[in-house]
């Protein structure tokens, strides 16, 4: 397998995630908002919404569509952003936990 | 009794008469047409078709398709070209190795043409065959398609299905798709490489550097310096004013064409004079674009007091990287004319690149008529260089020599290109795996956090009970 094919799966797999993450962290952000009513809640869940939006974007354009091609020189690049993307929705994700530890330490 | 028999003669003879004309007439439309002087080499048949070619599925037509079956009686090469309205709209094949038997061959003709020429209904089509020897006249046919068509059917061919001219300061460049040769409009030279972003990696050149008239002492046909009688010399790289011609009339056709003055070796204030002139033409480029013939002309303002005249030329090596090598397996390259000498240009692990190939059979003359005779090759090669040698044969009355090696790209080895770029593949099914993976993650934890959470409240309650 080349290192071609391998950016690829890679990229497909980190699409899936992305698209995971980003529902999910938006779903929490509006679940939240709606049983407290605070605003900085609804703006990170309009955040979260951009995420998501960039997620269904890029599965409309590469897997639905002919909207996106990406190029074999940019794989690095388009993969590393993608992880990027990916880690740092992960990582909000595992804030949610860290902040109710915390809260239930108290 | 005698007069009345004649009367009835003449009768009918006058009866008759109109129909024996339109007899021979019908006989002489529907005989068989064919490319020859000397007997049938080439044929048309009558089944002649066509279809629009649509790559991009858009609903528009890229190109109008003709397919023109043929029978060939003498195996060679042939183009076919084809014209509509008064040449307005073209398009030829080039030239193409015929079989013996029946063949088709394709024309196309661009969308972006037929657009342009924005005519609703029937086309009717000139259809001539050519051949690679300049004596045959060619055979024509004219064909209407079945369809009816107008230019609102077509649309422009993509970039790279399409043959360009480019004409620049100090070179003209014609790009091809798998193609590009650079004529140098000062000097008799010509590069040829890919068309890619990265095609000078791989570009190669040919520059013609003298003509040697010369008495042939050892017999050989070949010129040999230290063998034969040198009798007349003219350098090409020297003050010689080369004029271009650039005709895009119909294709192109593209003329380097010099005054040589040929010093005689014993008495240099002793000079014989004649034209030099190179000439590619897009009737032959070949359909595949990888292949471009262009023809050597040598004519004389006077016989020479010798008997053979040579072009020394040479072949190399652009890059530094690559090697020349005698032959190599082109047999599977379509469209590349199978000629006997073969040069290759080629890279690591022996990849050909760079093709020059040529067959010996000239034709030579005194005026307009020309006849078929054959020259002497001969070649020296280096590493990253070939020196080549042609040797014509001159008679009492020979003034034009004509010769037309080739010069290709070996498609197979085309390096990756902006047109042909590697994508990302996209896989439906492994992103499927990221979503259900990123479901296992979340579910997981909120399953978790459903747990603990359980655990905590009991705890509480436990607590508070106590």
């Amino acid at each position: 397998m080349d290192v071609l094919s391998v950016a690829s799966l890679a990229k497909d797999l980190l699409v899936g995630l992305f698209v995971v993450l980003s529902l999910a962290l938006t779903m929490i952000g509006w679940l939240s908002y709606r049983k407290t009513g605070i605003g900085r809640i609804f703006m990170v869940t309009v955040f979260f919404t951009m995420f998501l939006i960039e997620s269904l974007f890029l599965v409309v354009g590469l897997y639905l569509t002919d909207w996106i091609s990406v190029p074999g020189e940019f794989v690095l690049t388009f993969d590393v952003m993608l992880a990027v993307n990916v880690s740092g929705l992960f990582i909000l994700y595992l804030a949610l936990f860290r902040k109710k530890r915390e809260r239930s330490g108290e | 009794m005698n007069m009345a028999f004649r009367a009835e003669i003449i009768g009918i003879l006058r009866r008759i008469t109109p129909a024996a004309v339109l007899v021979l007439l019908l006989l002489s439309m529907t005989g068989p047409n064919v490319l020859s002087q000397t007997g049938t080499i080439i044929s048309f048949q009558s089944e002649i078709s066509e279809e629009l070619q649509d790559d991009d599925g858009d609903g528009l037509a890229e190109y109008l398709t003709i397919s023109v079956p043929v029978t060939v009686y003498q195996p060679g090469s042939f183009g076919l070209y084809g014209a509509i309205g008064d040449g307005e709209v073209n398009a030829n094949t080039g030239l193409v190795s015929l079989s013996a038997g029946e063949n088709v061959m394709i024309l196309r003709i661009p969308g972006n043409y037929l657009r342009n020429y924005a005519f609703s209904g029937r086309y009717v089509v000139q259809l001539q065959i050519f051949s690679d020897d300049r004596n045959d006249t060619g055979i024509s046919t004219v064909y209407q398609t079945a369809g009816s068509y107008n230019g609102d059917m077509f649309e422009t061919p993509d970039e790279g299905h399409r043959t360009y001219v480019d004409i620049r300061e100090s070179e003209v460049v014609i790009r091809s798709p798998s193609m590009e040769v650079t004529v140098n409009k000062t000097f008799p030279m010509l590069s040829f490489s890919y068309p890619v972003e990265d095609g000078d990696s791989f570009r190669s050149t040919l520059e013609y550097l003298e003509i040697i008239a010369f008495n042939d002492l050892n017999g050989d046909g070949g010129w040999a310096p230290s063998d034969d009688d040198e009798v007349y010399r003219a350098s090409l790289d020297g003050d010689i004013d080369w004029t271009i011609d650039i005709d895009l009339s119909s294709g192109y056709e593209i003329s380097l064409r010099g005054i040589v003055q040929l010093k005689r070796v014993d008495a240099l204030t002793v000079s014989a004079w004649g034209v030099v002139t190179f000439t590619l033409d897009s009737e032959s480029v070949n359909p595949e674009g990888n292949a471009q013939k262009f023809d050597i002309r040598v004519d004389l303002y006077q016989t020479l007091d010798a008997d053979h005249i040579a072009v020394r030329h040479e072949l190399r090596d652009d890059t530094g990287k690559q090697v020349i090598q005698e032959g190599g397996d082109l047999s599977d390259i379509e469209g590349l004319p199978q000629d006997p000498y073969v040069l290759v240009v080629a890279g690591e692990d022996d990849e050909i690149h760079g093709i020059y190939s040529w067959s010996e059979l000239i034709e030579t003359g005194a005026g307009e008529d020309m006849t078929e005779s054959r020259a002497e090759t001969d070649f020296e090669i280096t590493d990253g260089r070939a020196e080549i040698w042609f040797s014509y044969p001159l008679s009492e009355d020979t003034l034009h020599i004509y010769h037309d090696p080739t010069v290709g790209m070996d498609p197979r080895h085309i390096p990756g290109s902006p047109i042909d770029e590697d994508f990302l593949s996209n896989n439906a099914l492994v992103m499927g795996g990221g979503i259900l993976v990123g479901l296992f993650i979340v579910g997981g934890s909120i399953l978790i956090r459903i747990f603990r959470g359980g655990g905590r409240d009991q705890g509480r309650v436990k607590k508070g009970g106590a």
